[in-house]
């Protein structure tokens, strides 16, 4: 079966691009006074035109694609196991410098530090795996 | 074909995965042994950081460069929460030697 998605993607654009650019065409003419009424609605009647004709004979979208799938962690959604064993570290550090004699505020700061630089790491690295890694594609 | 060849790209380790691997080869340690261990190692200066390494570990552990199982022991001061141990595995060792003499073929070379 012949592919016309091409084609009616065309329409559109040239369309887009017409109606751009019979409105803007109208909004100066309004401006210096030149109001050339039959050139600009021929312009917008063309550009209707293209985007109907694009409008009505876009094929009807297919099922949805699956998903590519992500090696990498989520944002902030971290596998149940690293959580449990990040979760297992901080305590015994909390632990640990409770024995030491730090005072409660000095390890909820402490605490507070660890977090930022776990939540710092991700979003560093989902920055990296959106801009690098998924975005620059080679020529 | 010679496996360097083949897995050339997956075997060049980030500066982060040449310290974790250096601490777990020969030994099993678990995530805080680690960061004590580097702190340590070093004069307590600059060792790794927390955020990094748990990072750090699923990837490598993604690309088979070390390997982890969960502790049997449940300690208190942990909340009883498990503890899970990381050990460089034969890929991560041969990654590990392959970056170190690159690094000495590097230090020793001479201009002509």
């Amino acid at each position: 079966m012949l592919d016309h998605r091409p084609l009616v993607e065309l329409a559109q654009g040239l369309g887009l691009v017409w109606l751009a650019l019979g409105l803007r065409l109208g909004l100066v003419g309004l401006a210096q006074g030149v109001w050339r009424q039959g050139f600009v609605l021929s312009l917008l009647l063309l550009a209707l035109t293209l985007l109907g004709v694009g409008l009505l004979t876009r094929p009807a979208p297919g099922p949805p694609a699956p998903r590519p799938h992500r090696d990498g962690l989520g944002l902030l959604v971290f596998p149940a196991s690293l959580r449990e064993e990040w979760g297992g570290d901080l305590a015994e550090a909390c632990w640990r410098w409770r024995q030491q004699g730090y005072t409660r505020w000095a390890i909820r700061l402490w605490t507070l530090g660890w977090l930022l630089q776990c939540v710092e790491t991700r979003v560093r690295c989902a920055l990296y795996e959106a801009v690098w890694a998924h975005r620059w594609k080679k020529p | 074909m010679s496996r360097r060849g083949s897995e050339g790209p997956a075997l060049r380790l980030s500066a982060v995965e040449e310290d974790i691997l250096t601490l777990l080869v020969g030994r099993e340690l678990y995530g805080l042994a680690i960061i004590e261990a580097s702190t340590s190692a070093v004069g307590g200066t600059r060792g790794l950081r927390l955020g990094s390494l748990y990072t750090a570990l699923y990837k490598m552990e993604k690309k088979g460069l070390v390997r982890s199982w969960w502790g049997s022991e449940t300690p208190e001061e942990r909340g009883h929460a498990r503890r899970r141990y990381y050990t460089a595995t034969g890929l991560g060792a041969e990654a590990l030697t392959a970056t170190q003499l690159r690094r000495h073929q590097l230090a020793q070379w001479q201009p002509a």
